[in-house]
């Protein structure tokens, strides 16, 4: 996002940043009439159109104001106007602080309340320039040192090239072991005080209809596998047309054009439509701090992947974001002992996708709601 | 028909033939937007992706692992050669394993470990299996092999493994062949298995998902004296129902006055 023209002061009276970042955010998304399998008529349901009139001061369509007015001759939109007077309050009061005897206050406490409050008036991600994710990347690996969760390395990878990820899942080699989910817990730091997960693994009577979930156990708790039972693992399917970025009120989930749909969890504001719009339970919500004990976090991790949630938030299966830009495989695929899990590109017509695409029967989970899952099942 | 018309008929053949000539010389530019056309969504301006296949960097990863190319005329999908990653075989942690320099979530059989650990020859030198020195010696080294497969298949030691050279599996054909590349012996019967197994729709490839493909071979899951898959507890333990999922019991309680309808969670109640 190079070209982003900061707002000046002037916007900022007339009540108009909101607006612009809306229609910059409009640009960003893409059409979802254009995406494969959407239904025709199918549009995003945000504000339509946004600013037309030219008269709403938004900037969008409008000249930008005169120089003359701004603030000191200084670019500045709402947030960091805001960020800038709670800067200034803080400074007031730690000065106040600083009088009374009491101050208990260590340097790194300080350092670690000044950076949370640089990340909390930070922008959205997809409208971050190159410095300013260098600079927030910069404040989480600082911040993570500081609650010891160790040397943390966040990045920032972009969509692969040519690269559309898939999935398949043998239902006739899933035995039900559940090390997928163990090691996704790891991987993904999944927080360990409400015993998140993102994949479930359901137990069927064999004969039952896989959309029939109703009669399934995901709670299995007996020797796997167990007699006249077959398994089916869940999680987020990255569907190409995916209901859960379009009820999303402030555009904090998206589509990445390698498919994977992602959460900026710093800009969700936790209403939880997401969690609500999306037929396959695959969005979990932090009712509580997430925490993962110190020793058993894992560094390397992506922006928009595995780095630390917040509560209040919501965060799912990002086919590990971290490790498939790498060109690694996900952690459930390395870690399933029976090989009921392939993953690749579906854009390579020599890959394992592709192959188990064309060759085996193929079907995905709810395919009638036409959310086109890039998630399939086969059988042997 | 008129004689006038047919030098016009020969024009409009000749004509159609340059069509068809030109279009199938176009149609190698374009093979590969056809092979992608039926999948979604190829980006504007993007990479092919057989630039990946020549990406060295991911197995490097394999550093200290043993890698073979898979023989016998197996191939992958595309007719590219595939690797196998002879692993040491003393492993029993499913949970973490390091390779070369990295640690990953490899879950390996928990089944005893593969004969290929130990040695044939100092026993039973070049004389075959059968005569093996010592019957005792015999049932210490060999006590894990528990012959599930052999009994129901009415298969003797020699139906498998060479007579000469107890290293050695025989193939039905006369040949023999390593132990790292049993796929050839098991694909005498498995051959559907085998053939999912060289394509990548059954067992598992390692590493990454482009680059130089390595996967596992046949006996790195299965025992080959008892390929079955054995029972045993979940991730989670044995442990009451319903009480490895507290968020979900959260979510599906009734605790959640603010719910915008059940769509979400509604799978338990559909």
């Amino acid at each position: 996002m190079s070209d982003r023209r900061d707002l000046t002061f002037e916007d900022l009276v007339r009540n108009a940043g909101a607006s612009e970042a809306r229609s910059r955010l409009e640009a960003l998304t893409p059409d979802p009439g254009t995406l494969p399998g959407a239904p025709a008529g199918a549009q995003a349901p945000g504000p339509g159109g946004g600013c037309d009139s030219g008269s709403c001061g938004c900037g969008t369509n409008s000249q930008p104001p005169a120089p003359s007015n701004t603030l000191l001759d200084k670019p500045l939109d709402r947030r960091r106007a805001l960020g800038t007077l709670f800067g200034a309050l803080a400074v007031t009061s730690q000065a106040v602080g600083a009088c009374s005897p009491v101050s208990m206050e260590t340097d790194e406490e300080r350092e670690a309340k000044l950076l949370e409050r640089e990340e909390y008036f930070k922008g959205n991600y997809r409208l971050m320039t190159q410095e300013e994710r260098t600079e927030t990347i910069r404040r989480l690996e600082r911040l993570a040192e500081l609650r010891g969760q160790g040397d943390v390395r966040i990045r920032t990878d972009e969509a692969l090239q040519g690269v559309m990820y898939g999935y398949a899942f043998n239902i006739s080699k899933c035995k039900g072991f559940r090390n997928c989910v163990e090691a996704c817990i790891h991987e993904n730091n999944l927080d360990r005080g409400s015993n998140t997960q993102y994949i479930r693994i359901f137990e069927k009577v064999d004969g039952e209809s896989i959309n029939d979930l109703a009669h399934a156990d995901a709670t299995y708790g007996h020797e796997v596998p167990a007699e006249g039972h077959y398994y089916m693992g869940t999680q987020c399917f990255q569907c190409a047309n995916p209901p859960c970025v379009y009820v999303c009120p402030v555009q904090a989930t998206w589509q990445e054009p390698d498919g994977i749909v992602v959460v900026d969890y710093d800009w969700c504001i936790g209403c939880r439509y997401c969690m609500a719009a999306c037929p396959y339970w695959a969005r979990r919500f932090n009712w509580a701090e997430p925490s993962v004990p110190p020793g058993e976090v894992n560094p390397r991790q992506h922006y928009l992947g595995n780095r630390a949630r917040k509560k209040g938030v919501v965060e799912k299966c990002t086919f590990c974001i971290q490790r498939t830009r790498e060109g690694r495989l996900p952690a459930c695929a390395e870690s399933c002992p029976t090989g009921a899990r392939v993953f690749g590109n579906l854009l390579d017509p020599n890959s394992d996708i592709r192959w188990v695409l064309e060759h085996k029967q193929v079907f995905r989970l709810k395919e009638d709601l036409g959310t086109e899952p890039r998630f399939w099942y086969f059988m042997d | 028909m008129n004689e006038r018309w047919y030098p016009g008929l020969v024009a409009v053949w000749v004509l159609a033939a340059v069509v068809a000539v030109a279009s199938t010389v176009g149609r190698g530019e374009h093979e590969a937007e056809m092979e992608t056309g039926a999948l979604p969504l190829l980006p504007p301006g993007a990479r092919s992706p057989a630039s990946f296949e020549t990406d060295e960097t991911l197995p490097s990863a394999l550093a200290g692992v043993a890698i073979e190319e898979v023989l016998g005329g197996w191939t992958g999908p595309g007719g590219q050669p595939f690797y196998l990653a002879a692993r040491s075989g003393s492993e029993t942690d499913y949970r973490y394993r390091q390779i070369g320099r990295e640690s990953w979530y490899l879950a390996l059989r928990m089944s005893p470990p593969p004969l290929r650990t130990e040695p044939c020859t100092p026993c039973h030198g070049v004389q075959g299996v059968v005569e093996s020195p010592v019957e005792a010696e015999a049932e210490e080294v060999h006590q894990n092999i528990r012959p599930v497969h052999p009994n129901e298949t009415g298969a003797q030691c020699q139906t498998c493994h060479s007579a000469e050279d107890p290293g050695q599996l025989q193939l039905e054909r006369g040949e023999t062949v390593p132990v790292a590349h049993a796929y050839q012996l098991c694909a005498q019967c498995h051959f559907p298995q085998v053939e999912s197994w060289a394509y990548g729709a059954h067992g598992k490839r390692l590493v990454g998902w482009r680059g130089r493909r390595v996967v596992m071979g046949c006996a790195d899951c299965h025992d080959p004296h008892s390929p079955g898959t054995e029972r045993r507890a979940p991730f989670g333990g044995l442990q009451l129902p319903g009480a490895l999922f507290p968020e979900s019991e959260h979510e599906e309680g009734e605790g959640e006055p603010d719910a915008p309808g059940s769509p979400g969670h509604g799978e338990a109640h559909e």
